[in-house]
């Protein structure tokens, strides 16, 4: 009997070279076009990842510009466009309420400027109690300054 | 016997008796420091609302709605915005207070979930940071109680 998933009814067109049932173009297309979709996914996500960086990096730089001193960054994913960065303050800039509250003013306008993603800065003082385990395992898995990737 | 109604206010001022007793105790800063945070926590929910504030998700549009309570605002907030119940909260306290009272809000926060990112190491200065944010922020609620 012949098999009425062939028949794509297609108007004018028909299958030419092997006959291939309409749940095997499908799952041909779907792997192809799943492919590409993870690819621009990635593209994506890495170009996020990217400008969460970036802007890390520019809250250093503007914070030592009215001397605040960043001891350390770390930065996690918290969803595809959503960032989080923990920012790690010298110990005296920190408990100085207005270095704090003019970092955190700081970190706002560079998350409002950028459209890409939304990138939240925390921030706490550097500590000799600071343990980095317990920050990679709440997921700040990429540190300011170590090794390239 | 009839159960009664619970009151968010009821419940901050619950917390910060809770806040002063560990205080004085002085045994406990990491509790301290926690229990200021939920206790700032319910003196927004308690004595903010009902009013109108700006929409959540709508605020650079300067959109604004009446909000009976903060369930309300949250339940806006799940129609437009993603996040977490402690975003919500952010977003409120960031848009429809003060600047004083935000940062002091985010000193908070801060303070009370990154300690575990120093095995819970309070420094006295985390203390007085905790106890002034929780003090401008108990004041303010006062000073602007809807109900």
């Amino acid at each position: 009997m012949e098999n009425t998933n062939n028949h794509l009814n297609l108007l004018d067109f028909g299958i030419i070279g092997e006959q291939l049932s309409i749940s095997e173009l499908l799952q041909s297309s779907y792997m192809r076009g799943r492919e590409d979709f993870q690819k621009g996914i990635e593209i994506d996500f890495k170009k996020n990842l990217q400008s969460a960086a970036h802007s890390s990096s520019l809250l250093k730089s503007k914070l030592s510009e009215v001397d605040v001193k960043v001891v350390d960054l770390y930065l996690k994913f918290e969803n595809f466009n959503t960032f989080k960065c923990l920012v790690i303050l010298q110990r005296d800039d920190f408990y100085k309420k207005y270095k704090r509250w003019k970092s955190y003013k700081i970190s706002e306008h560079i998350n409002s400027t950028n459209s890409r993603i939304d990138l939240k800065f925390s921030f706490m003082s550097d500590s000799e109690d600071l343990m980095i385990d317990n920050i990679t395992s709440d997921g700040f898995i990429f540190k300011y300054g170590s090794e390239k990737i | 016997m009839a159960q009664k109604k619970y009151s968010a206010y009821d419940h901050a001022s619950h917390n910060l008796k809770a806040h002063n007793y560990l205080k004085e105790s002085s045994q406990f800063p990491d509790w301290e420091i926690t229990i200021a945070f939920y206790a700032s926590l319910k003196f927004f929910e308690g004595s903010l609302f009902p009013e109108t504030y700006l929409h959540p998700g709508k605020e650079q549009e300067n959109e604004f709605k009446e909000f009976s309570s903060f369930n309300e605002y949250k339940l806006t907030f799940y129609r437009f915005c993603q996040g977490s119940p402690h975003d919500i909260m952010k977003r409120f306290v960031q848009f429809n207070t003060s600047v004083e009272v935000w940062r002091s809000y985010s000193d908070l926060y801060d303070i009370c979930h990154n300690s575990r990112y120093k095995n819970y190491q309070i420094n006295p200065l985390d203390l007085v940071i905790a106890r002034n944010s929780l003090e401008l922020i108990k004041n303010y609620c006062n000073d602007n109680l809807k109900h």
